[in-house]
């Protein structure tokens, strides 16, 4: 199924367009489960995914810093269009040195400049961890992170329920910072299920699965093993998305539920469900 | 091959790492580690901030040390070394079996392919192997992922001394065109000159070259460089217990030498042992590699893939002077040698029932090695002779006159 990518955000007729994709695209697991036609090697996966998805998320710059070279020959593999949400490198989410983070976040904007470059930089993801409680430090550094990273489109999505609150939005808002729409199992200490549109340009939801006990297990193989099933997304549509649709004139949705090929599985579910609920989803 | 994903693990400047760990006091000093006690003392391993001052690994103590102002000299310790490489083996057995402890301490190739149900993607795995050895060992090691051990190492040696790379798979090839030439395996000080002189600097200069003109560079090399540079590489991670069958000797010099005819008679004396020993096994070599070990601390490789394979004992000592040949790059005194013998496999079919008649023989001294030599690979009556000896009264009831020229030079052998 070839893509007719209109460009980024918009659809032909000028109405909202939504794109949909997964978080990362590489997983050999992802053959074996249909998706890949069987043999597919790695260095194939990214123009295979693109001949479905019009977005994907990068996970490989949370890992290491992005270099601008590795960047510009992966866009080079996409499809004029396609956009990538690249995740911010975890030296500035996860494992932050108090010395070194704003070098950190320079060398951040050098490695996806490609990305810029070519406007196929659909946002970068702040994903921060549960550790990261809405404290007065934090709160101090989060200002001044977004500050280093301000001119670039921000989506951030916070795993702890202390910044679940009205004050945290506003400022969110007034920084047209994406707040990120999360479904992820129910738990207490986690961020929860807000329907808040910060950002009007760039509506930004990522689907974890709800795998509650696979959240406590520390294994990403059990946390992100879970399947939706069709209902359960129609419902989310009705619930959650219909009530942010009318606010943003855009916005992208990524399956994070990589385990089995249930992600790409799931993405083409509500690919399919929006476009008969008349959301125009690619 | 089916695709691979191959984690490096590399504690930069190990030995020095480990000594910091067990003396937190020395974390901010520059620190040497050297064998004391000798006219000349070479640099086996330093600190990254002695690096930063100036010393290298090979550079003599005494010039390291007038470099390196407030540097604390020690001692090796290989035992404690051992110690923390078990300990960093324990850490990353636990996703996958195959796990391969690389020359040199501190480095560890990991294969991962097809874990990905069970331990999720390979960065993953990496770094939570680093995040396990920072908390229980203490160490912060680089890590890298790519599909081969020769891409990985390269990447490691990137970022050196600390840090992470991914490369992806099919990316190997690009990533590899700007890397500075140094940073390949393979390439010895010799080499490196040469290339710099034709200002060959980077992958990519090398990979510009056509395979006459790298022949003319590499010669018999030149099959292992083409593919090198392509970042190709099929070199399985082997775990230890699982090498590919070898039989090798070593031999260690009583001091320093570097006189051509007592270096031979070493090589040959090697050859000896692993000779009669595979034939002992009813095998031969397919391959033979040679190792010296110089007194600055570095060391000289060679190999030669054998047409026939050989387990005669003149046949396996004209090749291996070959290798030796390809090893000694230097004209730096060496310490020892060591000779593999490699894809063992059976003898040969015999070609000729009637091989050349034998030298006569005397207990003691072969006075005539030139007779000895046939054109067969097969060992012939000669040896045949000799091992039969070796097998009723001991390896050292007959040797080769050039043993004793050994023995004379007071040359001490182990194995």
């Amino acid at each position: 199924m070839k893509n007719n990518l209109p460009g980024a955000g918009r659809a032909a007729d000028g109405g909202s367009l939504w794109r949909i994709g997964t978080s990362g695209y590489s997983y050999p697991e992802w053959v074996t489960s249909g998706f890949y036609p069987e043999g597919t090697k790695s260095a194939e996966m990214l123009a295979l995914y693109a001949e479905t998805f019009t977005a994907a998320e990068l996970n490989y710059t949370w890992y290491q810093m992005p270099k601008a070279e590795a960047i510009e020959r992966q866009v080079a593999r996409a499809q004029p269009g396609f956009l990538f949400a690249a995740k911010l490198t975890r030296t500035l989410t996860h494992e932050i040195e108090p010395d070194k983070w704003k070098q950190e976040a320079t060398q951040y904007r050098r490695g996806i400049a490609p990305l810029i470059r070519a406007r196929a930089l659909l946002a970068v993801l702040i994903q921060l961890p549960p550790s990261f409680r809405r404290t007065e430090p934090n709160r101090s550094y989060l200002a001044e992170l977004l500050d280093e990273l301000s001119g670039l489109p921000l989506a951030i999505e916070f795993r702890h329920v202390s910044w679940a609150s009205d004050r945290v939005f506003a400022e969110l808002e007034k920084r047209k910072v994406s707040l990120v729409a999360v479904d992820a199992p129910k738990l207490d200490w986690l961020f929860p299920a807000v329907d808040a549109v910060t950002n009007p340009e760039l509506l930004y939801a990522r689907f974890h699965g709800r795998n509650a006990r696979g959240w406590g297990s520390g294994s990403m193989q059990q946390q992100f093993d879970y399947d939706y099933g069709e209902q359960e997304l129609e419902r989310w549509i009705d619930e959650h998305f219909s009530r942010m649709a009318d606010r943003a004139r855009s916005g992208a949705l990524f399956f994070n539920n990589h385990v089995r090929g249930s992600a790409p599985r799931n993405a083409l579910t509500l690919s399919r469900l929006m476009r008969a609920g008349g959301y125009d989803a690619i | 091959m089916s695709e691979r994903n191959i984690i490096h693990i590399n504690v930069a400047h190990f030995a020095a790492a480990v000594e910091q760990l067990v003396d937190g006091g020395l974390r901010d000093r520059p620190v040497l580690i050297a064998a004391p006690g000798r006219a000349r003392s070479f640099v086996q391993e330093l600190s990254e901030r002695a690096y930063l001052e100036g010393a290298r690994k090979g550079m003599p103590l005494a010039i390291a040390s007038r470099r390196v102002r407030g540097s604390r000299v020690l001692p090796p310790r290989p035992d404690l070394y051992e110690r923390v490489m078990s300990d960093i083996h324990k850490t990353v057995g636990r996703f996958s079996p195959l796990v391969e402890r690389a020359v040199g301490g501190g480095h560890i190739y990991l294969d991962v392919s097809g874990t990905g149900r069970l331990f999720g993607p390979p960065p993953d795995i990496a770094w939570t192997i680093r995040r396990q050895l920072r908390s229980e060992i203490g160490l912060n090691p680089i890590w890298s992922v790519a599909s081969n051990k020769l891409v990985a190492k390269v990447s490691s040696r990137m970022v050196k001394p600390t840090g992470e790379y991914i490369v992806e798979a099919g990316d190997e090839r690009q990533f590899l065109r700007p890397a500075p030439v140094r940073l390949l395996p393979g390439f010895d000080r010799r080499d490196l000159l040469r290339l710099e002189e034709l200002r060959l600097r980077r992958v990519g200069d090398l990979a510009d070259l056509n395979v006459e003109q790298l022949r003319v560079l590499f010669g018999k090399r030149t099959g292992r460089v083409f593919e090198n540079v392509r970042g190709i590489d099929d070199e399985p991670v082997t775990p230890a217990g699982r090498e590919p069958d070898t039989v090798f000797a070593s031999f260690k010099f009583n001091g320093d030498i570097n006189d051509r005819t007592l270096i031979e008679a070493a090589l040959f004396d090697c050859v000896g042992r692993c000779g009669f020993r595979l034939r002992q096994r009813g095998a031969a070599a397919g391959r033979l590699r040679v190792e010296v070990y110089y007194t600055d601390g570095g060391s000289g490789r060679g190999q030669l893939t054998l047409p026939v394979p050989l387990e005669s004992d003149e046949l396996l000592f004209d090749s291996a002077r070959i290798v030796l040949d390809r090893a000694l790059s230097r004209r730096t005194r060496i310490q020892s040698l060591r000779l593999t013998c490699e894809r063992l496999g059976p003898p040969p079919a015999q070609l000729d029932l009637f091989g050349a008649p034998s030298p006569p023989i005397a207990f003691g001294r072969l006075e005539n090695r030139s007779a000895a030599k046939s054109t067969d690979s097969r060992p012939g009556a000669l040896i045949a002779s000799l091992d039969e000896i070796r097998n009723r009264y001991g390896r050292e009831a007959i040797d080769y006159g050039r043993a004793f020229d050994l023995a004379a030079a007071n040359s001490v052998e182990y194995t």
